[in-house]
């Protein structure tokens, strides 16, 4: 984009807000984040009323890689926001389509000081406070399964009956309809999980959806500051986030790092230590090739839109390319009865 | 003319991503020409194998179907071949056999462990012609 494009944005949100806040706001600087493949993201310093305030603006882009709804995911922030679960302050959301700026939008607060690349996470200075990160990381998501479900705002999410076999439809469903060339791994994968669905969980928590490296804003004293990318959140099985946590994909292509962080046993351990939880390892074998399909879903549904979509981004193309390919070698080696391991480790 | 595109391709990606993309001074671009430079190495891989690799797929899978206890789908499929060599016809004749595989496989995984088996063996012969090494 443009710096006039990008100059056009800030000032269309800057009268918009002038509008909103009664106040006299102007937008100082403005930069696109790369990285967002659901939302447009961009950093945006304003100036309130002689305050200089940092803001994270995320608008709807023409095509994305999750079909979801701006809505949704503001609002789990603002459910999440206070309590141990840190995630960037809801300021505002504008449904409005075309509105101010074109397509709906919404605005958090900046969280500065961060990053958030999952590649920083193994050069220097964060590949020295990796552990730190990690047990953070990991406690974190504890938190969030032990948070009470009925002492957040999540009434705009639906409790699924049985959350495996919601969940499994839902991203079969997403392959049934997306998939540009027949799938006979992802097939077997999903005759698997049909065949074996594991019990209903003892208790229902909010699911992050994809809780991974790369979507935390960390810094070099270990410490996390914000979760980020809450448009998959939904209520289900707390499993289904420490398995997705741990999919081989988020540390290709080495194996033994859960999300380059930490080994598997500890995070996991991590995890039932803030939770309260323990692991039932029958269900979440079942949930470690279920993360699989989920993203093999998602990578799927990005190559029918770059083929069929609107937009041409190559983040998109990427991952209906080299990341299928990536997620089938992962899938094989959980499936394939005589599996050396090449690229995802036997399953805890 | 240049006698190798696949290797040329590689090329040109070596130098989006090692030439381009650092003196790009707007971190959006410069990621975005590091995701195209790696989606050029990815085709630049492709190029020179896909009919090749896609032929010996026809091949297997109808090896495989051969030994399958046969239906009308399967008797016209071993007939089949694709119209010519261009990419788009030897995908449709690849892409049936894939779907006959699958419903093989649906048939047989958990009552014919030797069938079983064979398929999974084809699978992962099959992803790792097509791997793409990054």
């Amino acid at each position: 984009m443009s710096t006039p494009q990008l100059n056009s944005i800030g000032e269309a949100l800057a009268r918009y807000l002038r509008d909103a806040w009664k106040r006299p706001v102007t937008c100082t600087t403005i930069s696109q984040i790369p990285g967002g493949a659901s939302r447009e993201t961009y950093r945006i310093r304003l100036n309130v009323s002689g305050e200089s305030q940092g803001v994270i603006l995320r608008r709807d882009p023409t095509s994305s890689l999750i079909d979801t709804e701006r809505a949704h995911e503001f609002k789990t922030y603002r459910a999440v926001y206070g309590t141990r679960v840190p995630v960037p302050e809801p300021i505002l959301l504008e449904e409005n389509s075309p509105g101010a700026l074109e397509r709906p939008f919404s605005l958090t607060r900046e969280v500065p000081g961060c990053e958030a690349s999952p590649a920083l996470l193994t050069t220097p200075p964060f590949v020295e406070h990796r552990s730190e990160i990690g047990e953070r990381k990991w406690t974190i998501l504890g938190h969030l399964a032990a948070t009470d479900i009925d002492s957040v705002d999540l009434a705009f999410m639906d409790r699924p009956e049985h959350p495996a076999a919601h969940e499994l439809e839902y991203w079969a469903g997403v392959i049934a309809k997306d998939a540009l060339h027949p799938q006979p791994v992802a097939d077997a994968a999903i005759r698997f999980l049909r065949r074996t669905l594991p019990p209903k969980p003892s208790k229902l928590a909010l699911v992050h959806g994809d809780y991974r490296s790369g979507n935390f804003l960390y810094n070099t004293s270990g410490e996390i500051h914000a979760v980020l990318d809450w448009e998959m959140a939904h209520i289900g099985d707390p499993l289904e986030d420490l398995a997705w946590s741990f999919d081989p994909l988020w540390c290709w292509p080495e194996k033994q790092l859960a999300g380059n962080l930490l080994l598997r046993l500890d995070a996991l351990r991590i995890w039932e230590r803030a939770s309260g939880l323990t692991v039932d390892r029958e269900a979440f074998r079942w949930w470690q090739i279920f993360a699989s399909v989920k993203a093999l879903a998602i990578w799927i549904s990005s190559a029918e839109d770059y083929v069929n979509g609107a937009t041409k981004e190559p983040i998109l193309a990427y991952a209906g390319w080299p990341l299928i390919d990536r997620q089938i070698r992962i899938l094989l080696d959980r499936l394939d009865p005589v599996s050396e391991h090449r690229y995802a480790e036997a399953l805890l | 003319m240049i006698p190798e595109p696949g290797r040329a391709l590689t090329d040109l990606a070596l130098r989006l991503l090692f030439n381009v993309a650092p003196q790009t001074t707007n971190t959006f671009a410069a990621a975005d020409a590091g995701l195209v430079g790696q989606l050029v190495m990815t085709l630049g891989q492709e190029f020179e194998r896909a009919v090749a690799t896609r032929m010996q797929d026809i091949d297997e899978l109808k090896a495989l179907l051969k030994d399958a206890s046969p239906t009308p789908e399967r008797t016209r499929y071993l007939a089949q071949i694709p119209a010519s060599l261009h990419l788009k016809d030897v995908n449709v004749v690849h892409d049936a056999g894939m779907r006959l595989i699958s419903a093989l496989h649906a048939e047989v995984e958990t009552t014919n462990d030797v069938s079983n088996r064979r398929i999974w063996s084809f699978l992962r012969a099959h992803s790792e012609r097509h791997k793409f090494e990054s």
